[in-house]
């Protein structure tokens, strides 16, 4: 039995004694190339699944606030409606729309008493200011 | 490994002993055989795995879909509409469908009365009956504003759901509801802009673009104001009204009466939702005048200096053309359109010719459908004969029906010195310039607006002389065609009309169907129902519009506004 041992025994070691000597260390070098790229490639992936998730996230923020806005845009329209804004104006400020003898044109402003001011003495401009405010 | 029995002599007679080794050593074999197999089938399962996962993990690039990015690829958003200053018009809100799961309900009637507590126009004991009698969901309400849902899940009902559905608003109620239109049920485009761009709206919701408009929304509404304020004193049957930018066609008010709110277009009678402004042709009467003045000039069939005998019907085999308010004698071109003479306007007509007529009325776009976007556009009615008759009445606007569109369209062609502009309701880009039409020469087209000047300051439109806004327009009293017969009780009473005179610059246009009688002679023409709309309707709008008032003179119409500002006031 132990020569028998024997035999196989040295079969066994003359096999790796015709390989190169750099063979395993290529072979492993090999190995240690796929796993780091098969690591850095699940990682890589993993982490575009995170940023794919994250930009989820935000174009869902995204649509509720853009919702947000068209909701609040929708109701300023609504509480701006003329009808409502004239009954407010008429109301609460006593306004009515412009007739055309309030309008005037920037020549009438300049023959107005109140520019006028300026190129009279200080003592007669108040008094000019006084019958204007009457 | 190899095992010679011939060795050492023993390949003579078989050792027991040799037997015993041989069978131990082919069980230890078939021993190993076995667990090299099933070694060989759980590494080639493990490497299967590994390979699967790998590959999956590494190579497979099926993105993850969230239940949110399936909801915002089913989305088929309406693009906002707003006016030419960006004012919303139409947009678009998200609304909650509320549903309740009959499977996890506890107590029906509690439910049905908590839910009644926050949604006011639930009846709590119509919900509690369907919740007891049905099976799967419930729709208990829809639409739900973001506040009622919030509302309805602070209530803390585990059977209840949402349901995101997206729709439709026009948050300025009727503003602008027929040239908006509505949206039906599955977000389609039923009506105005809304059906006739139905595609481009959906294409802008996906940019998030809005669709400008031309129209002013101040405008706009000062034009329905007027258009209801005149329906409700004149008890008129309907209404229409346009303002028009003379220089580009653009469209800044259009409105027709009576209205429906967009929002509930269910509850609208199917003669409101008509665009009368576009869809409807009526014969226009004496708003038709200028242009046979207008043809006359520019075709050099007569001056201004002709003149003509009005004092005497006109008369075509058994019908006859005759003036409401006769004048004896003979009265010049200028005359004829400040009183409005019929017997005139047909003179002139027929010293134009039928061919000529044809030629010009066809250059003003009185002969075509007016183009509008927002479509159902109205087809003229034309004579089918032009015979001398034909062009006798339709020189006085009698005979052939147009659109308030295209009327207005030609009352602008005539503001812009002659050069008529396809109407629009979009706003128009640099790559998108306005089609033209030459239809008269400037020269004629100034002539024939200082003409429609004293119209207003000494003829039929004095109530729509308004002060500082120089009004140049016309009155058209035209009686309804009932029954084949002209009704001398149900008129059309419109008045159109350009400003200021002096440099134009809007085209304005109110028609009334069938006012009532407007003062104490029972009087319901255009003079008495639509000037004097018109005449408030610029004074609301030029402001707005950026149009200075020249102040110079108090207008020759001002005494009687006053007397009917106080007759209004009293």
């Amino acid at each position: 039995m132990k020569k028998t041992a024997a035999v196989i025994d040295d079969d066994d070691e003359d096999a790796p004694a015709a390989r190169s000597p750099w063979r395993g260390l290529w072979v492993s070098l090999g190995m240690v190339v796929v796993v780091v790229l098969a690591v850095s490639l699940y990682r890589a992936k993993t982490e575009a699944q995170e940023t794919r998730k994250h930009i989820a996230t935000l174009e869902k923020e995204l649509r509720e606030t853009r919702r947000a806005i068209s909701a609040r845009e929708a109701e300023i329209a609504y509480l701006e409606r003329p009808e409502r804004l004239r009954e407010i104006a008429r109301a609460q400020l006593n306004l009515s729309p412009v007739r055309t003898g309030q309008l005037k044109s920037i020549d009438d402003l300049q023959e107005s008493p109140e520019l006028k001011l300026e190129q009279k003495p200080a003592a007669q401009s108040s008094t000019v200011a006084g019958a204007v405010g009457n | 490994m190899v095992y010679n029995p011939g060795e050492n002599g023993w390949s003579g007679a078989r050792d027991p002993l040799a037997d015993e080794r041989d069978r131990s050593f082919q069980k230890r074999e078939q021993v190993q055989r076995r667990i090299r197999l099933m070694s060989g089938l759980c590494a080639g399962a493990f490497l299967i795995l590994a390979g699967r996962a790998s590959f999956v993990s590494l190579f497979s690039d099926k993105p993850m879909r969230s239940p949110v990015e399936k909801s915002a690829t089913s989305e088929t958003h309406r693009a906002d509409i707003v006016d030419r200053n960006g004012e919303l018009l139409a947009g678009v809100v998200t609304t909650y469908d509320l549903y309740a799961n009959v499977k996890n309900i506890w107590n029906p009637d509690d439910m049905a009365r908590r839910i009644s507590d926050v949604l006011l126009d639930v009846g709590e004991e119509r919900l509690a009956e369907r919740l007891k009698r049905a099976r799967g969901y419930v729709l208990i309400r829809r639409d739900l504003t973001p506040r009622q849902k919030q509302a309805v899940f602070s209530l803390g009902l585990p059977e209840v759901e949402f349901v995101e559905s997206e729709r439709r608003i026009y948050p300025r109620g009727t503003l602008a509801a027929h040239v908006l239109g509505f949206v039906g049920l599955e977000n389609q485009g039923k009506g105005g802009i809304e059906r006739a761009l139905n595609e481009r709206v959906l294409a802008l919701g996906k940019t998030g673009e809005p669709l400008r408009l031309t129209l002013d929304m101040r405008v706009q509404y000062a034009l329905e104001a007027e258009l209801s304020q005149a329906t409700a004193e004149f008890q008129a049957i309907g209404a229409s009204g346009v303002v028009m930018d003379t220089s580009s066609g653009e469209v800044l008010g259009i409105a027709s009466w009576p209205t429906y709110d967009p929002n509930a277009p269910g509850a609208a009678r199917p003669d409101a939702m008509r665009n009368r402004a576009v869809a409807d042709v009526y014969e226009m009467g004496s708003t038709f005048k200028p242009f046979t003045v207008a043809m006359g000039l520019d075709a050099g069939q007569f001056t201004l200096a002709n003149s003509i005998d009005t004092s005497q019907p006109l008369m075509f085999g058994g019908q006859s053309i005759h003036d409401v308010h006769p004048v004896n004698g003979r009265q010049s071109v200028a005359q004829i359109l400040i009183h409005s003479s019929n017997i005139g306007a047909a003179q002139l007509a027929l010293d134009v010719g039928d061919q000529t007529q044809q030629r010009y009325l066809r250059a003003f776009g009185l002969l075509d459908p007016a183009p509008l976007q927002s479509g159902d556009l109205g087809r003229p009615l034309l004579p089918k004969d032009w015979k001398p008759v034909t062009t006798a009445t339709v020189g006085f606007g009698h005979g052939i029906a147009v659109s308030p569109l295209a009327l207005t369209t030609a009352y602008a062609a005539l503001a812009n010195n002659g050069l008529r502009i396809a109407p629009t309701i979009i706003a128009r880009t640099p790559e998108d310039p306005p089609l033209t039409y030459p239809a008269v020469s400037p020269e004629t087209a100034r002539t024939v607006i200082s003409l429609m000047r004293e119209v207003v300051t000494e003829g039929t439109g004095r109530r729509a002389d308004v002060h500082g806004y120089e009004v140049a327009g016309k009155t058209g009293s035209a009686e309804k065609v009932i029954g084949g017969v002209y009704d001398k009780t149900k008129l059309l009473s419109s008045f159109a009309a350009v400003f200021p005179a002096s440099e134009p610059r809007y085209a304005v246009l109110i028609l009334l169907d069938e006012p009532k009688a407007g003062n104490k002679d029972g009087d319901a023409t255009a003079a008495i129902t639509a000037a004097p709309s018109v005449g408030r309707l610029i004074t609301r709008i030029a402001p707005i519009l950026g149009v200075a008032p020249v102040l110079d003179a108090p207008p020759a119409g001002m005494a009687i506004q006053d007397e009917e500002a106080k007759r209004r006031a009293g």
